[in-house]
């Protein structure tokens, strides 16, 4: 069996096995839902608070919007994800992977302009958001190294897929491949779980904040 | 299944009994079989999926299964039949036929069409002679082929003279680079890294803002992204591939002309925001004389100068105009066929391998310079904070202006 | 429900024990605080460092110490490490290092000194982080460790001795019959049965004993059957400020539990924030049971008696700005009372930047008004409290918050500033229009 061969076949389907049972596991522990001691009583609607949290955090909040970090973290954030959502959904050669690997796509792949606007904007996004990893001083104290690494992995992922944009070598696609599956590896035990934990961490304070009727 | 921590020894005065209740381990007695049968079924699901597909897809780019098969291809001499894929195709052509195919169709005398409308388009690539030679030569076709190093330029076959390897701008640049390399090492021996001028002081001043940091080391990480795979194009062909071969150089060429292609843009964008950011103080003035005169304290001796100094003035001026001239010219090549025209093509390519040349030479120089060459700098761009007598050693001017302003920000971590 | 009996705390000795032994105790501290919450909430930080953005303590001090997530970081360790399977995989993996001594030690004033568990930051996490309550988490662990600020161990240890920062059940009672005599008013005290509830802070019981005297005033007033009770008077819950959980526990269940003994329906919470956020928000720690008892603010309760028109105050006629305790406002869902108060008392509100929900703290709440090193950071946030202050141009600094009012007094103290900060209730008990003669001392016997 030759490298890609392995590569493409038994290391994903190891690595993705493992990036399920994992990013389940984390979501299991999570969703727990066993009662720990009575709640208080509430002072406001819980569930409206929740909803409040999960879609108010989607942009800045007053008196914040007046903070340059605050704006360059949202529009870079922004950019750097919808720009890797499309790629990573909507790219031609994902979509023949996932059509062929996983599952169909109701959707169709995006043109190859598309596809180049989406990836500059993601790799705009993402370089300057971990430029400031570095540079930002109180970024820096609080970093840890799971953070650079994801950053790293992340930006390694998505150049070797751009290097593999022409399709012309076996070689530039089993490299983009074998770190995806890295990643994919990492992804469970890494702030890479943020992918999912985003709206439950949301969901839980604002529920809370609806219990206290407070604006969270 | 919280795993706690194993002590030598029992703990003495663990707490006994606590009023505070545990809140729990967090996966329940119930909760951990039934995560862990549920992932494993999962598993086993998505492996035997998996491994279905995979056992009979091969790793060569082919269409889906069931999805409708390949258009026929339109050369197609009448006679020979269509072939189902029985054979290897070089990758990533999409066709059912095979080269000899094609050959065999030609050989019968297939009519072909292009689909380049323009008139220029039916000419060869050579042919035309450079847009700055006013007179044409007569001797063009009658002259024997350059030999030397530097050919002339002049003729109508200029473009493929200068993408010549072994005579044109891969090799002459690959040595202009190799020379500007070779001064710097030269001066690095010569000269060490310039020291501050009385030693630090401890105490340190802002010189950049945070968003000023952000923009430069995005730039940075692109920059030496564009360099790198910019000059394995355009230096490989005399200097790589003698060293690792063709087939190699086939792959590293292809991933860095998709890189370099995409990376393009990005690198666009952010020398917008750098000359935004880096604008001020980068005017020229009267003071750029001293310091040019006084050979900028590279050579000893103190070279007072404000808050740039000429050489990193010439930095930013290079990195913005020729940077634009990149830019533009890389654009012109990203899209031949909306924005080029032959000429303009050909003038691009000589525009974008030139002034990548000069760029790079000053990028190496920056490098050296901001690192190793000068002591106190790279934490400068890195916190944004530098020295006192770093500032007064290199920066004087912009240092007193400071001072007398009352604008002296002090860093504090 | 809470095991009174319990031996006292172990709390003296543990600085005397090996540093291992402390070490694990912490980690048992930190491990008994992780659930499903603390794994959302740490799972989801990517560091982006926004909350930077919303802590006073960083605003006054560019340190980057200060960025609040970065005072969890121990905290976030041991969850690294020890929650269950998937923290296995990371030791095995070598992701998860181990949390020293040394790191605890390191971070005890990050977590004590520079955080008020404000919750300001909690609005600015774009992920909807509470890094306020893994504070409160995380200080479980460190007090158990016995790495805790020598005065607020005092406050700590003396509350759980005598069950008040203040004193004895005996002292109490003298005081209560002294602002009985100074003022002539009917305090009903250790009645063994009555509707309400009502709880005090030390400093009402110390010195500001007109505000005493006219709870007793207004409760008479309005007709309820309430009463003080020297065995559950104190609301402070210096276990809730300490992350003494044992402590937390026995202040609080003792407040719910002589509530439910005497017949009470309803507890009232006096002008303190984390009184209130301890016994009001902070009860399912100890109880499974939902609670028959409603447990309210004072500031809430007179809200609502102003609004039904049972309360009257001779206008003042001047403008005051409100400075939002954070355990009252931004955590415990009070906004609108304290507004409704100052319009009833004729005062022209005038609000400060920011205010509401996303107003600064005072820099003086969690206990670290207690903690004497903490001073020089305090002073510099109140620095810039006051002048939002006197941007507003008021004529009344008010709030409703003893550890604010006390911060703010000690701030003005330290930086020579020469304005009065007032309570509410303190207010009140000037302004109140009552059929009997206004509140003044009387000639102590």
């Amino acid at each position: 069996m030759s490298l890609i061969e392995l590569i493409e076949g038994p290391l994903w389907t190891f690595s993705a096995t493992l990036f399920v049972i994992f990013v389940f596991w984390r979501l299991i522990s999570i969703l727990d839902l066993r009662r720990r001691g009575a709640s208080p009583k509430p002072q406001g609607s819980r569930l409206a608070g929740a909803l409040r949290a999960l879609l108010v955090r989607f942009v800045p909040r007053p008196p914040f919007t007046r903070s340059g970090r605050v704006w360059f973290t949202t529009v870079a954030g922004y950019a750097f994800h919808l720009g890797l959502f499309v790629l990573l959904l909507a790219a031609v050669p994902h979509v023949e992977f996932i059509e062929r690997r996983i599952a169909a796509l109701p959707w169709e792949p995006i043109s190859r302009t598309g596809f180049v606007i989406a990836a500059e904007i993601s790799f705009l996004g993402l370089i300057m958001l971990y430029t400031r990893r570095f540079v930002d001083p109180l970024v820096r104290r609080i970093n840890r190294p799971d953070d650079h690494v994801a950053s790293l992995l992340t930006f390694i992922v998505m150049l070797t897929g751009c290097m593999a944009l022409g399709r012309q070598s076996a070689f530039l696609r089993g490299l983009h491949m074998g770190f995806v599956e890295l990643w994919l590896i990492y992804f469970p035990f890494s702030s890479l779980m943020h992918t999912f934990t985003w709206p439950i961490s949301r969901l839980v304070t604002g529920w809370e904040a609806g219990r206290r009727a407070v604006r969270w | 299944m919280v795993i706690l921590p194993h002590v030598p020894g029992a703990h003495p005065a663990a707490p006994a009994s606590r009023t505070t209740r545990r809140s729990g381990p967090l996966l329940g007695r119930w909760l951990v079989p039934v995560g862990v049968i549920a992932a494993l079924l999962l598993a086993v699901l998505m492996l035997a999926s998996v491994s279905a597909q995979t056992v009979d897809a091969p790793v060569s780019v082919r269409p889906p299964e069931g999805a409708a098969p390949v258009a026929p291809p339109t050369v197609r001499a009448p006679g020979v039949p269509h072939r189902p894929l029985g054979f290897d195709a070089p990758e990533n052509t999409l066709g059912s036929r095979s080269d000899s195919d094609i050959w065999r169709v030609l050989r019968e005398g297939a009519a072909g069409t292009t689909a380049a409308p323009r008139p220029d388009d039916g000419m060869l690539i050579e042919g035309r002679r450079p847009p700055f030679v006013k007179t044409p030569r007569p001797e063009i076709f009658t002259r024997p082929p350059a030999t030397g190093l530097l050919s002339d330029f002049t003729r109508a076959d200029w473009w493929s003279r200068i993408r010549d390897a072994e005579t044109g701008l891969p090799r002459i640049g690959g040595y202009f680079l190799g020379v500007v390399l070779a001064v710097i090492v030269l001066f690095a021996f010569i000269r060490g890294p310039i020291p501050v001028e009385g030693g630090f002081s401890g105490r340190r001043i802002r010189r950049f803002r945070l968003s000023q940091r952000v923009v430069h080391w995005s730039i940075a990480i692109v920059f030496v992204l564009m360099a790198l795979t910019g000059l394995t194009l355009q230096l490989g062909r005399p200097f790589l591939i003698p060293l690792i071969g063709k087939e190699a150089f086939s792959v590293i060429a292809t991933a860095s002309m998709q890189a370099h292609n995409l990376f393009g843009p990005v690198l666009i964008v952010l020398l917008v925001l750098l000359f935004v950011t880096f604008l001020p103080g980068n005017f020229p003035s009267r003071a750029d004389i001293v310091w040019l005169i006084k050979g900028g304290g590279f050579f000893g001796g103190h070279a007072p100068a404000g808050r740039y100094n000429l050489g990193e003035k010439g930095w930013f001026w290079t990195a913005t105009l020729i940077g634009a001239v990149l830019g533009i010219t890389g654009i012109i090549m990203l899209f031949p066929d909306d924005l080029g025209t032959r000429a303009l093509l050909e003038i691009s390519v000589f525009l974008h391998g030139a002034g990548a040349l000069i760029v790079v030479a000053y990028l190496m120089g920056h490098i050296y310079l901001g690192t190793y060459g000068t002591e106190g700098t790279f934490e400068g761009m890195v916190t944004g904070c530098v020295d006192e007598n770093w500032a007064r050693t290199h920066h004087e001017l912009w240092l007193k202006e400071l001072e007398e302003r009352g604008k002296i920000e002090e860093c504090r971590e | 429900m809470s095991e009174q009996g319990a031996p006292t705390s172990t709390v003296s000795n543990v600085a005397d024990l090996p540093e291992e032994v402390r070490l694990a105790r912490a980690i048992d501290g930190f491990v008994a605080e992780f659930g499903p919450k603390t794994t959302a909430w740490l799972d989801s930080c990517i560091r982006c460092g926004l909350c930077a953005e919303a802590c006073h303590f960083h605003k006054v001090d560019p340190d980057p110490k200060y960025v609040p997530i970065n005072k969890i970081v121990p905290f976030e360790k041991a969850w690294k490490r020890h929650v269950g399977p998937v923290g296995l995989v990371r030791r095995m993996l070598g992701l998860a290092p181990r949390v020293t001594f040394e790191e605890l030690r390191e971070w005890e004033e990050l977590i004590y000194d520079s955080c008020t568990m404000c919750g300001r930051c909690t609005l600015v996490c774009p992920m909807g982080i509470d890094i306020a309550e893994l504070v409160h988490e995380a200080r479980h662990g460190l007090f158990e460790a016995g790495l805790v600020p020598s005065r607020l161990k005092e406050l700590d240890e003396k509350a759980h001795r005598l069950g008040s920062p203040f004193g004895t059940a005996e002292e109490m009672r003298a005081q209560v019959e002294r602002v009985v005599r100074e003022y002539g008013i009917d305090i009903p005290l250790d009645r063994d049965r009555a509707d309400v509830l009502v709880t005090v802070t030390p400093t009402e019981l110390e010195e500001k004993h007109e505000v005493l005297a006219a709870m007793a005033r207004i409760f008479n007033h309005l007709g309820w059957d309430w009463t003080l009770r020297s065995d559950a008077f104190e609301a402070h819950n210096f276990g809730y400020l300490s992350g003494d959980m044992e402590t937390q526990g026995k202040l609080t269940t003792r407040l719910i539990d002589t509530a439910r003994e005497i017949g009470a329906k309803m507890l009232v919470i006096p002008e303190c924030g984390h009184a209130w956020q301890a016994a009001r928000w902070e009860t399912w720690r100890w109880y499974d049971e939902p609670l028959d008892l409603e447990i309210r603010h004072v500031v809430e309760v007179l809200g609502m008696a102003v609004e039904e028109g049972r309360l009257r105050f001779e206008p003042l006629g001047k403008s005051a700005t409100f400075h939002d305790p954070c355990q009252q406002i931004r955590r415990g869902g009070l906004d609108r009372w304290p507004r409704v108060i100052m319009e009833a008392l004729g005062l022209e509100v005038r609000e400060m930047t920011p205010s509401h929900e996303t107003a600064y703290c005072c820099g003086g709440g969690g206990g670290v008004v207690a903690i004497l090193r903490a001073r020089e950071l305090r002073d510099k946030v109140f620095e810039m409290k006051a002048a939002q202050f006197e941007e507003t141009g008021a004529d009344l600094f008010l709030t409703s918050c003893d550890t604010c009012q006390l911060t703010f007094r000690r701030g003005a103290a330290d930086t020579g500033w020469d304005r009065q900060v007032d309570t509410l209730l303190q207010i009140m008990a000037r302004q109140l229009v009552s059929d009997q003669p206004p509140l003044e001392r009387q000639a102590a016997g």
